[in-house]
């Protein structure tokens, strides 16, 4: 039964998706403004670890303060695209979960949830005084780049090579 | 969601193929249809430009990602599309609850005899050579019939059962 509701829900949305003009719009916005205000922010901080690594222990510190600040952006950000994500997985169920690419870029998603989680605690770390954990953080502020570059790279090529 | 034929699947197709099945129903998404013509999603069996499918037992549409063909049965007539809309290429997907094809990127319509509805492609959606051997549709994916360049051949282009 709950699979038969599930299956009906796609279908139904699915048709609310191709019909609505104004939906679609509000979903893209959604995913792509998330997009956008995450990865901008994300980039920021990241290239301001870059940056702190050449700086005293003085100037690092107040560069962590302000790469804190931004995490919350980032969230933010990472909950519009948490949502919209799967109204636009759902729209099309078929042709996402057969495209090499999409999971690709869910892979890319992951491993960029996982790096965020190494580089909050080597910055926790290196707030703390850790000056063993700059390398770290160093690594992972260079693979945040990366990671969010691909990503938006997949999601580019998504509509075009499927 | 059964492949059409596993015969010359490899055992990677195979487990590709059961494992899509497999998380399909898992979410019950399996067999998708509602009102309308059902859809399934299968694999022809391709000799040279030749792909065999079994003729469809009822009215539905059947979608060959692997060959990039869509197999329709509609009103007693059998048609095969190229899977990409004439536009600009994408694969177009199949809404059983509208009963059309409509294109993901730019929204183009079309029933489902691949006549165009509306949208920004300019020409119905390109049909393929068919012909029936042995109670077994043949797609000939080498003749493709594009309805702005061959109106007459794209109209001849299916098999009335």
């Amino acid at each position: 039964m709950f699979s038969s509701g599930l299956h009906d829900l796609v279908v139904d949305w699915g048709s609310l998706y191709a019909n609505h003009a104004a939906i679609r719009t509000v979903v893209l916005f959604a995913h792509i403004g998330g997009l956008v205000t995450a990865a901008g922010a994300a980039v920021t901080a990241d290239r301001g670890i870059l940056r702190a690594m050449r700086l005293d222990a003085r100037e690092r510190a107040a560069q962590l303060d302000a790469i804190e600040r931004t995490h919350r952006v980032v969230l933010t950000g990472l909950v519009f695209i948490a949502i919209s994500g799967p109204l636009l997985f759902a729209s099309d169920v078929d042709a996402f979960l057969h495209s090499r690419l999409f999971w690709t870029k869910m892979t890319l998603v992951a491993l960029l949830v996982i790096n965020g989680a190494v580089l909050t605690a080597a910055e926790r770390r290196a707030a703390s005084g850790d000056a063993g954990a700059w390398p770290a953080l160093q690594l992972t502020a260079i693979a945040s780049i990366a990671l969010w570059s691909l990503i938006t790279l997949c999601g580019a090529a998504l509509p075009n090579i499927g | 969601m059964t492949p059409l034929h596993l015969d010359g699947c490899d055992r990677r197709d195979f487990l590709k193929c059961a494992a899509t099945t497999m998380s399909l129903a898992a979410f019950g998404l399996g067999d998708l249809h509602a009102a309308g013509l059902p859809v399934a999603f299968g694999e022809g069996i391709a000799a040279a430009s030749e792909i065999r499918y079994p003729v469809p037992a009822a009215d539905g549409v059947t979608i060959d990602r692997k060959n990039q063909v869509i197999v329709v049965r509609y009103q007693q007539h059998l048609y095969a599309f190229n899977l990409a809309c004439p536009h600009e290429n994408t694969a177009l997907k199949w809404l059983p609850k509208d009963f059309r094809f409509q294109c993901p990127k730019h929204q183009s319509r079309y029933q489902p005899n691949g006549t165009f509805i509306d949208g920004r492609a300019t020409r119905n959606m390109d049909r393929l050579g068919v012909r029936l051997d042995d109670n077994m549709l043949v797609v000939d994916v080498n003749k493709f019939y594009k309805s702005d360049k061959d109106s007459t051949g794209w109209a001849a282009a299916t098999v009335a059962l």
